[in-house]
């Protein structure tokens, strides 16, 4: 029999939130657009990564995410 | 989820379809002829889950009802998350459908309608109508590349949320970027009314001082108006004529000292009579007196003293006189003085420039032809030289009444007129500080209107720029889930094919659009799958199509999925349709997987092979557990 390495997550555990996956990637874009040198404003960056966070969160309460 | 039992009555080509007892693994084939209704059973299966199939929506689905019956019904028992679930359904054929949910033996159901029930097995299954379609069921000769853009991918690979918020945030942005520009235009159209007010309304710095200057000004001239009249007045009731006057002064000194002399005659004479009695003429005048006064017996000496002392008393009222007119004119000096007082301060009066006077001229002479009113003689104002002359006269008490009142009448006209013009300068001052008033009102309303305009602009524009970063970072970050869904994809793709393809392809590139490249060993470069057998074609999208049903199972994390694959190697050969298969068996990402071909291999890996009848209007089959490979038949 051929088994084919697909991995399988237990019941339960699937990917994560969108909320979650983006707080995530925006730190790591955070982090990349310090590394870039340029001045970037922070506060307004926060800022904006708060109001999608609001947003996804919203969804993923209305059961829309 | 798997599916433990279905059953069916007078739905599609059926009369009465029971399949019993299916294998919770493992390939489920159905075999048969064309037209034996085996596709018929994935339609059903997918109308039990969702209320309507792949080539009937939900506004026509009396179509399933079977020619003839006045309903049809089904129900299907699945298995989810460790519990049975029982879906009922049923149509009429005016195409009024009802549909229950229920744990499987339970009497409460779960949902009702068709509604509350898709709504309740789409939280339960985790997918709806749409990602069904572009995973987990293959309708026949439906096999096409995904649509990058179809929402169903979008949710699959992740994506969806973040880039209905990006669009959401865009959308809002406009409104922003419009209610912005409305502010600016209002500020423009602030600035605009402050220059014309600025323009219109001149500063009123010092109109306060001229006038309360003017209002001084006019206080004093109104004082004049009354006060010189008066002067004059009281000044003419205490004036005398100058030449009668003057006579009766000189003729009143003439007599006083006449008197005087008289007095110290008589005094002397009868000092010496006193002492001298004998000194010549006195006893010829004492003879004289005596005899003037002998009837009343008196002597020289006591008429001479009552002489003297009657002079004495005329000479006392005399003085009296004097006295009064002294003080009487000394009154009309006063008088003279204060009427000098009231025309020195017509001169101290700070008039600034007036109007000339004209002389009033009569109707008539203002007829057609007559004297126009800038024609009218001049009425000349006195000045100070004039002035000057009169106040001298006044103080020597040498103006007359007449030439006092003449005077003065011509001051009241010039007073008058200056009264006049001052009361409008002082009414046109007042207008202008009024209007100044206003002006600096409304500006300094206009002021804080454009502060909170301003306000309000750089709140748009601060939600301007939070929402559009904002946006930008979730495409981004979309971009970047893509990214990976696609990598993924690819990886299960290049894990399938080979088994699909009979090892033909081994080597593959899925761009973002997923669409693939096949690396040809003898052409030793890559090819757009297009340029490769239909056959092929329909292997790759396959593979694409497992490889998603992989991704969507793998993101649901939940128990391995049900698969429906209608005719997927219609255009296989039979060795790659065992291998195909052998891979959907071993595929660790499915759980229950139904094929639908014509027929089987002999070998193929089925853990059920349900066959369908040439005529099949009635279809039972109660597999079990009855080995390797069982083996349902239609029954009629």
């Amino acid at each position: 029999m051929i088994r084919l390495p697909f991995g399988r997550k237990p019941a339960g555990e699937g990917a994560p939130r969108p909320s979650a996956a983006f707080a995530a990637w925006c730190e790591e874009e955070l982090e990349r657009r310090r590394d870039a040198g340029a001045d970037f404003d922070q506060p307004a960056f926060r800022a904006a990564v708060a109001l999608a966070l609001a947003r996804l969160k919203a969804k993923e309460r209305e059961g829309t995410a | 989820m798997i599916i433990r039992s279905l059953e069916a009555e007078d739905l599609l080509c059926y009369r009465r379809l029971r399949l019993a007892d299916l294998p919770p693994r493992g390939l489920i084939g159905v075999s048969g002829d064309n037209e034996t209704g085996k596709s018929a059973i994935g339609e059903l299966v997918c109308f039990a889950l969702f209320g309507r199939t792949y080539a009937v929506g939900s506004d026509r689905i009396a179509a399933l009802v079977r020619w003839g019956a006045p309903r049809g019904s089904l129900v299907l028992v699945l298995a989810a998350h460790g519990q049975d679930y029982e879906i009922r359904r049923q149509i009429e054929r005016d195409g009024e459908q009802s549909a229950r949910l229920a744990l499987a033996g339970a009497a409460e159901p779960l949902a009702r309608g068709a509604d509350a029930v898709a709504e309740r097995l789409s939280a339960l299954l985790g997918f709806g109508f749409e990602q069904y379609l572009e995973t987990f069921y293959l309708a026949q000769r439906e096999l096409r590349a995904p649509d990058p853009q179809s929402l169903a991918l979008r949710q699959m690979a992740g994506v969806a949320p973040l880039l209905v918020c990006a669009e959401e945030l865009r959308a809002e942005v406009g409104v922003e970027q419009e209610a912005a520009q409305r502010q600016e235009e209002r500020i423009a159209v602030i600035d605009a009314e402050l220059a014309a007010l600025a323009a219109s309304h001149p500063s009123a710095d010092g109109v306060d001082e001229e006038l309360a200057a003017t209002r001084r000004r006019e206080h004093a001239v109104a004082a004049l108006l009354k006060g010189l009249p008066e002067a004059a007045q009281a000044y003419t009731a205490a004036a005398r004529p100058s030449l009668g006057e003057g006579l009766r002064r000189g003729l009143a000194g003439l007599a006083s000292a006449l008197v005087l002399l008289a007095a110290l005659l008589v005094g002397g004479l009868w000092a010496l009579l006193r002492l001298r009695p004998d000194l010549w003429p006195l006893p010829a005048l004492r003879r004289w007196l005596e005899g003037l006064v002998a009837p009343l017996g008196l002597t020289a000496e006591a008429v001479l003293i009552y002489g003297a002392i009657a002079l004495a008393g005329v000479l006392a009222l005399l003085g009296l006189w004097h006295l009064a007119r002294a003080l009487a004119a000394r009154g009309r000096r006063a008088r003279g003085r204060r009427l000098a007082a009231w025309l020195e301060q017509i001169d101290d009066l700070d008039t600034g420039p007036i109007a000339p006077l004209r002389r009033p001229i009569s109707a008539e002479q203002l007829e057609p032809g007559g004297v126009a009113l800038d024609e009218q003689p001049l009425v000349d104002r006195p000045d100070s030289e004039r002035h000057m002359r009169l106040a001298r006269r006044v103080l020597a008490l040498a103006a007359s009444p007449a030439e006092v009142q003449a005077a003065v009448a011509h001051e009241r006209v010039w007073l008058e007129h200056l009264v006049g013009a001052l009361a409008q300068r002082r009414e046109a001052l007042g207008a202008t500080l009024e209007r100044a008033r206003l002006g600096r009102e409304r500006a300094q309303a206009l002021a804080a209107e454009r502060a909170q305009a301003s306000q309000a602009l750089a709140g748009h524009r601060a939600r301007i720029g939070t929402a559009t970063l904002a946006s930008e970072l979730l495409e981004g970050s979309a971009r970047h889930r893509w990214e990976g869904f696609a990598q993924r994809v690819g990886a299960r793709v290049g894990r399938l094919l080979p088994h699909l393809t009979d090892g033909g392809y081994e080597h593959l590139e899925l761009d973002g659009a997923l669409r693939i490249r096949l690396y040809r060993a003898d052409k030793r470069g890559f090819l757009d799958a297009a340029e490769t057998s239909s056959g092929t074609q329909r292997q790759v999208l396959l593979a694409l199509r497992l490889a998603l049903v992989g991704e969507l199972a793998a993101r649901l994390g939940r128990e391995r999925p049900l698969v429906f694959l209608d005719e997927p190697f219609a255009f296989s050969d039979e060795t790659r349709m065992r291998g195909g298969l052998t891979a959907l068996r071993d595929d660790e990402s499915v759980g229950q997987v139904w094929v639908v071909a014509q027929r089987f291999p002999q070998d193929a890996a089925l853990a059920l092979e349900i066959r369908c009848g040439r005529h099949p209007d009635t279809l039972e089959v109660a597999a079990g557990a009855s080995g390797p490979r069982a083996v349902g038949v239609a029954v009629g």
